[in-house]
């Protein structure tokens, strides 16, 4: 716990407030800035039969009349006092709707989390144990295959092999657990394509390394090496990674929620979509960035902890790249930047 | 950033004056830190790293591949450069790798749907006849037919068109909106480069998907919106890319040289900064390309763009689902835009190595 790291964390969490306050500015001026104002639009539908004096009246109830920035300024504190305001539609908090459904999409979220990083980490260690011509090439298209279905694909295509032919599990029982692990599997595949993709990067750098040459001369095997040396360095810039992945979660969540008829987070902005009710998904919206930017400001606080390599109070050595090499490291195989001194010199 | 500091000693060690050197003629005293270049032996890159985020989204499978080498010959952004990406270097034979051949084949195959969709599908599309439904696939109905006895793989091909263009508007948005706050970023730098990091922060903090749901649900369900929203979502990523692109090249002392050349700024945008962060956008475009149509198909499958008489993949795949008894519905869209998907990541992959 350096001088440096504390500075460089007031930094971050300071940065992190920031951008949950913009995050919920601009997701208010998307909604009521953009043309199509989606409230309006509503009262107005014939179908609805307001008259105009009820629109105005209804339009000055929820203070939509007043200039843009008085009523972003009024959501905005409310906002910061936590309260999410009151859906258009059933007329309940917005809190309570969303305290309902965030458990579910939990569970959800991290068994498809697990499931991305078993699968990663068999095809990281399968890239290494299998022989290069037969298994590997295989292996190493895994990551772009899977980067190019998407999940709704997948999900159809369990339901229909699982649920409908073998009979594994039931659609109804959405909640069941066989049915959690499937709707996990859609939403976790992929997700895991791009943890895997950076860990075979990093084992394949690490696998280079003369710490990796020096233990194959000892006679260590494959899975011995791979285990007890290229597994942790190679693992440690997974953990942005995964940070990075939280948006993917709770993004696909909103798609295979709806296939295996879950209710959860992204159902509940399904649902808010169709019938335009702006307080409620003006609040998952902001929900969703205030977990993102969390979930990444623990992964980035608790990276230099994690890895010894991190030096931090030269200059810019905070500086990192996702999934890449650790801040401060030496880049792989250049020298470091002093040398170019001495050649010259 | 050991490169551009400046080294104190005066550099006596000759110089290859082969070029005119325009700058030594008129300042015959050592330069402290612009050493003419002899174009043969580039500089190793400076091991700075430029974007000062400590967590940026860019895509994490582009990290490796994320250095593109500054071409050292500060020569116009000519169509010559165009065409050697794709007739490789000079002195290297010209080969395309065979899966990188057939994934052009298939996005020209593709492509060929979208122009000229009644050259493959002579069925029509938007007519079927109803005692045929649910007809599995057979040589006369290729994907098989739908509930109304539409010939699928007349739906899909018609539907291309649509799902292509809509991706390329999504990719046009995100490079031109994303690359121009890039680009001002790096370039300007200081105080507009603050705020616009904290806009870029703010669209990655946003889940691309729900990003994309909102954007097209406050401009209407249509296909074109969701093209916008699908586009906007991904500013955020290539505003990221360009500006550490920018900072990269700045930083080169090759740009470096053309300021004490006496060269405009705009001379050196245009000369050195944009063709040299042009590679890396142009893969990033290219795999942006397929997850887009991917995202838009999304959007389409939650009933978010033109509605059913259209035949968009992603809403042909929405309206099979609930047919289950006959999965070709599924399946056969689906596997079509895998397969596109799956063609363009390699191809984007190709252009990244062939830089």
């Amino acid at each position: 716990m350096s001088r440096g790291y504390k500075i460089y964390a007031l930094r971050r969490v300071l940065q992190a407030l920031v951008v949950i306050l913009l995050a919920y500015v601009f997701t208010f001026i998307v909604i009521s800035v953009l043309p199509g104002d989606p409230v309006t639009n509503t009262l107005r539908n014939p179908q609805n039969g307001f008259t105009e004096e009820e629109i105005t009246s209804i339009v000055a109830y929820y203070g939509l009349d007043r200039p843009v920035y008085v009523q972003l300024w009024e959501s905005l504190s409310r906002f910061v006092t936590g309260e999410l305001g009151v859906s258009l539609r059933s007329g309940r908090p917005v809190s309570d709707l969303i305290g309902e459904v965030l458990p579910s999409t939990i569970v959800l979220a991290l068994s498809a989390l697990a499931v991305a990083l078993v699968l990663a980490f068999a095809i990281g260690f399968g890239t290494r144990y299998l022989p290069r011509r037969y298994g590997q090439g295989v292996l190493r298209a895994f990551p772009s295959l899977f980067l190019s279905v998407p999940n709704y694909v997948i999900g159809l295509l369990l339901i229909n092999v699982f649920a409908f032919q073998l009979g594994a599990f039931r659609v109804i029982d959405a909640e069941g657990g066989l049915a959690t692990l499937f709707a996990a599997i859609a939403l976790g595949i992929p997700v895991s394509a791009r943890v895997a993709e950076v860990l075979i990067a990093n084992l394949d750098h690490e696998a280079d390394q003369e710490y990796a040459a020096v233990a194959r001369s000892r006679g260590l095997g494959q899975t011995r090496l791979f285990l007890r040396h290229l597994l942790k360095p190679s693992s440690l810039p997974v953990v942005t990674v995964i940070a990075l992945t939280v948006g993917e979660l709770l993004g696909g969540a909103v798609i295979t929620e709806k296939i295996f008829g879950r209710t959860g987070i992204g159902s509940l902005v399904e649902r808010s979509v169709t019938t335009q009710d702006l307080p409620v998904l003006q609040a998952v919206v902001a929900l969703a960035a205030v977990i993102f930017v969390v979930v990444n400001l623990v992964a980035d606080l608790v990276y230099p902890l994690l890895d010894p390599r991190v030096r931090f109070g030269d200059g810019r050595s905070d500086d990192r790249k996702p999934g890449g090499r650790p801040p401060g490291g030496r880049p792989p195989g250049g020298r470091p930047p002093g040398d170019r001194k001495e050649v010259t010199a | 950033m050991t490169l551009i500091q400046p080294q104190p000693q005066p550099q006596p060690q000759p110089q290859p004056h082969s070029q005119p050197q325009p700058h030594s003629q008129l300042q015959p005293q050592p330069q402290p830190h612009s050493q003419p270049q002899p174009q043969a032996q580039p500089q190793p890159q400076p091991h700075s790293q430029p974007h000062s985020q400590p967590h940026s989204q860019l895509q994490p499978q582009l990290q490796p591949q994320l250095q593109p080498q500054p071409h050292f010959q500060p020569q116009p952004h000519s169509q010559s450069r165009f065409r050697s990406w794709f007739r490789s270097r000079p002195g290297l034979r010209p080969r395309v790798p065979f899966t990188a051949a057939l994934s052009l084949g298939v996005i020209g195959l593709v492509l060929l749907w979208s122009f000229l969709p009644g050259l493959f599908a002579s069925q029509n599309p938007a007519a079927g006849v109803p005692a045929d439904k649910f007809a599995a696939p057979s040589a006369a109905h290729l994907f098989g037919t739908d509930h109304l006895g539409r010939d699928l793989f007349a739906r899909v091909v018609h539907g291309t068109a649509s799902s292509v263009s809509s991706a390329l508007l999504a990719v046009s948005i995100a490079v031109v909106v994303g690359g121009l706050i890039g680009l001002v970023a790096g370039f300007v730098g200081g105080w507009t480069d603050t705020v616009l990091a904290r806009l870029v922060d703010v669209l990655l903090a946003i889940p691309e998907f729900l990003l994309a749901v909102i954007v097209v649900s406050a401009l209407g369900f249509e296909t074109t919106n969701a093209a916008i929203a699908t586009g906007v979502s991904a500013v955020g990523i290539f505003a990221r890319v360009m500006r550490s692109e920018v900072l990269k090249t700045r930083r080169a002392v090759f740009v470096e040289a053309a300021y004490l050349h006496g060269g405009a700024q705009w001379h050196i945008l245009v000369r050195h900064v944009l063709p040299n962060a042009s590679r890396s956008l142009l893969s990033l475009a290219v795999l942006q390309f397929g997850y887009s149509i991917l995202l838009i198909a999304g959007l389409a499958f939650l009933g978010y763009g033109d509605p059913p008489p259209a035949s968009d993949w992603g809403l042909l795949i929405s309206v099979g689902k609930d047919y289950p008894l006959s999965p070709w519905l599924v399946y056969a869209p689906a596997l079509v835009m895998i397969t596109t998907v799956l063609s363009v990541n390699r191809i984007s992959r190709w252009l990244r190595k062939t830089d």
